[in-house]
């Protein structure tokens, strides 16, 4: 047999790495921070390894759960993947199928983000795991992470079950470099055993599918193939840590580099923090007076010990009980519970206030804020989830809820002022052109349904920018680069019986700004409506969309500077940026030449050549 | 078989995450066991961005305060974020155009990165003529050569991968004459 020299993986193109080697034929995703990369690197994987497979980057994680639970009722392995806040959304296909089950082997990978860093809650998909009754691996590592989708798929098979892996988003976005093992061949063809007891089960049915469904958990908390300690480590005097995932890997770094810590401690490292192997537990139990159990991010494990005199952790809030686990947060703790100072490390500067992010240079978005802000005066502004979510920071959004809430907010917003005969604000709901084929059309056909008035401003830079620029439905382009039938939003907006929709240039300030003025005053007309006004332009992401956008060959600030600081106040473009005396300067190896920051300036003082 | 601890820190588009798989590729071509973190989404608006580099068979990419050997600051305003990191009498190497106060604890080499890049064309360069000016000193532990080579396996567009090794090339030659 050939070996494979050792390469250089993401934790994300490990996990696809795992799903080739699995003989995995079919993924689902919806693009998200941090497992954005997985489905990508899947689909090139397996074409380098000229394995036939079929990727979809579908319009939501519901569907992509669904698809993936299909194809497994078939007997062929699949995997939906997402990130913990997408999970949310597959719930109900996940809970349905747990119970159903599947015949070939199904993987769902849950990527969370503790911090967070770009989520809106910092949940442990794990929690959702033993909700749904299914295990859930945690990998320590990307070296890890592919083992464990390999272990999952085996795992799923044998028991029937959906199996989740969910990694974290150091693990997501660490690199390491691994050797890669042989493919695994599944290449069984589809067949569908009509079941109805089972693929189309009624509640009395479900009763009997539950009740296998624990029988399964049962016969998994006794497999020794999860135990994670044994007698022949019993050192009743030292302090024994439970950890999994990336905190066992920030607690074996810390404790490698110990003075005899191996006296001291003894670290044990759970692969499947769910169902936890029973033996084990009573085992530790029994030989260990003390037990510290790290985890992110809620207390997984430390919950299923279910001895709070005996184990440490998140609820007695030795560990925080938010935010991620940093390497010095942990050796303090492990210094703590031996009773002894920790080292003495340099602390970060404080008053330091890291650089926030922003939309980039030449960002259509910016544009569009500020239109938004100049006609919709005083207005509620009700955001979503993207890039524009850092309107926030222009004061041009309002609220993030969730991924396509902001129509259903703009919606209710309207109702609460009109039911209550007091006077309406000018209300508009900010949305990006992915989050609206996400989740926004149901929420759209909603406010229809509903009468509402409010505009729709429907930001529109052709791709899913904020994970990557992954396609829309608009080009129909597909992951693995085939062109695939179109959706344009115009469509589907029109299909809902709106009347008044219009497309504008985002960078087409002015025009912008009357479309978005007449809108607000449909909205306000006696047979007005939804209004919606599509901003469009491409995302300055695209190497292409950064050329054409430079309207000048350059842009440059004049003496007549005031340092007013309006510019980098009301339209934070990362190209402006104002020295110890707040004069502003363009920085020119950012600046892409737009000129959109021309009339932003009182005094005239920013102009293009 | 290195053992070294290195952290790499910019704001979004510096290059910080290309140059982070450079040293991944580079560290492996030494036969290196290496892991490494960057921090990705917001932070690649424009914020900043940093990558932890830990070379030498250890679990966790992540690098406690005090215990790098190495920092590499592409963007001196980012120094404050991140000087935490480098432990006692370790090497920074930062791109900076006047002297940064404070940097007494550290062995410190400054290279006006941002306009070199500038005069010799090289805008998106900065990460690697800071690499090649580094790569100059007796303390890191991988040559130019070895860069080269990696640089020579990305899968990047021929133009980006020419424009790299000039500004390697040129980070070293001033790093080189700098010592001198």
């Amino acid at each position: 047999m050939k070996i494979k020299k050792e390469k250089i993986y993401l934790g994300n193109e490990a996990i696809a790495r795992g799903m080739v080697e699995s003989g995995c034929g079919f993924v689902y995703s919806y693009p998200g921070t941090p497992a954005s990369e997985i489905l990508p690197s899947f689909v090139t994987q397996a074409k380098q390894e000229e394995q036939k497979v079929y990727g979809q980057w579908t319009i939501n994680e519901k569907v992509a759960m669904e698809a993936a639970l299909t194809i497994a009722a078939t007997g062929m392995r699949s995997a939906a993947v997402m990130k913990q806040v997408g999970l949310n959304v597959a719930a109900d296909p996940l809970m349905s199928g747990a119970y159903i089950g599947v015949d070939g082997g199904m993987v769902v990978i849950s990527a969370d983000d503790p911090g967070p860093y770009s989520s809106q809650t910092e949940q442990d998909s794990r929690f959702f795991a033993m909700m749904a009754k299914i295990p859930v691996f945690d990998p320590a590592s990307p070296a890890d992470a592919r083992s464990m989708v390999s272990r999952a798929f085996t795992l799923s098979e044998e028991f029937q079950l959906p199996v989740m892996v969910r990694p974290t988003s150091t693990i997501c976005h660490a690199r390491q470099n691994i050797p890669p093992e042989p493919l695994q061949s599944h290449g069984d063809p589809p067949r569908f055993n009509k079941e109805p007891s089972r693929w189309a089960a009624t509640p009395r049915h479900r009763f009997v599918l539950h009740q296998k469904l624990n029988q399964k958990l049962e016969n998994l908390r006794h497999d020794p193939r999860f135990a994670f300690y044994d007698e022949q480590h019993k050192n009743s005097g030292a302090l024994a840590i439970v950890a999994s995932g990336f905190a066992w890997s920030l607690a074996a770094d810390i404790i490698a580099e110990m003075k005899d810590s191996q006296a001291r401690i003894q670290l044990f490292k759970v692969d499947l923090p769910f169902p936890l192997h029973q033996p084990s537990i009573e085992a530790l139990l029994n030989d260990f007076s003390r037990i510290l159990v790290i985890e992110e991010t809620y207390p997984v494990i430390e919950m299923q010990f279910g001895r709070r005199d005996l184990v440490s952790g998140r609820f007695d809030k030795i560990i925080p009980e938010a935010g991620e686990l940093t390497p010095g947060l942990v050796e303090t703790i492990i210094y703590q519970q031996l009773g002894k100072q920790s080292p003495t490390r340099p602390e970060k500067s404080t008053g330091i206030i890291p650089r926030r992010p922003r939309l980039c240079p030449g960002c259509p978005h910016r544009s569009s804020f500020y239109a938004l802000k100049k006609t919709l005066v005083n207005g509620i502004y009700t955001g979503d989830i993207g890039c524009y979510t850092l309107g926030l920071n222009l004061k041009a959004l309002d609220t993030c809820l969730c991924m396509g809430a902001s129509i259903t907010q703009a919606s209710a917003m309207y109702q609460a002022f009109a039911n209550r005969g007091t006077e309406i604000p000018p209300i508009a709901a900010v949305i990006g052109d992915s989050t609206f084929y996400h989740s926004g059309i149901p929420a759209l056909i909603n406010a229809r349904l509903e009468d509402s008035r409010f505009v729709l401003l429907l930001l529109d830079n052709e791709t899913t920018a904020m994970t990557g620029n992954q396609p829309t439905p608009a080009s129909g382009l597909r992951v693995n680069g085939s062109q695939g039938p179109a959706l344009p939003l115009e469509k589907i907006i029109s299909g809902t019986g709106i009347s008044h929709l219009c497309v504008v240039d985002a960078y087409e300030q002015e025009k912008l700004q009357d479309e978005l003025a007449k809108a607000w005053r449909y909205t306000q007309a006696e047979n007005g409506g939804i209004a919606v006004v599509i901003a469009r332009h491409p995302c300055m992401m695209d190497s292409t969309a950064r050329k054409e956008a430079r309207r000048f060959t350059t842009v440059k600030v004049t003496d007549d500077c005031t340092a007013c600081g309006t510019c980098i106040e009301s339209y934070e473009c990362p190209s402006l940026i104002n020295d110890e005396s707040g004069i502003v300067h363009i920085d020119p190896l950012t600046c892409v030449a737009c000129g959109l920051c021309i009339d932003v300036c009182p005094f005239g003082a920013i102009i293009g050549e | 078989m290195n053992k070294i601890k290195i952290v790499i820190a910019g704001v979004g588009g510096q290059g910080v995450v290309f140059l982070s798989r450079l040293f991944a590729e580079v560290a492996m071509q030494s036969g290196d066991q290496l892991i490494s973190y960057e921090s990705h989404g917001m932070a690649m608006r424009g914020g900043s961005v940093s990558s932890h580099l830990k070379i030498g068979g250890y679990q966790s990419p992540l690098i406690s305060n005090g215990e790098a050997d190495i920092l590499l600051v592409l963007a001196a305003e980012e120094l404050p974020n991140v000087r935490h990191l480098l432990r006692h009498s370790g090497q920074l190497f930062i791109n900076a155009e006047k002297t940064v106060a404070g940097l007494e604890d550290f062995q410190t080499a400054m290279i006006p990165a941002s306009p070199m890049a500038l005069e010799h064309n090289l805008p998106q360069a900065v990460n690697l003529l800071l690499t090649g000016f580094a790569t100059a000193h007796s303390g890191f532990p991988y040559s130019t050569v070895q860069f080269r080579s990696a640089l020579e396996k990305m899968p990047i567009k021929e133009k980006i991968r020419a424009a790299n090794i000039a500004a390697l090339d040129l980070g070293f030659n001033w790093g080189s004459a700098c010592i001198r």
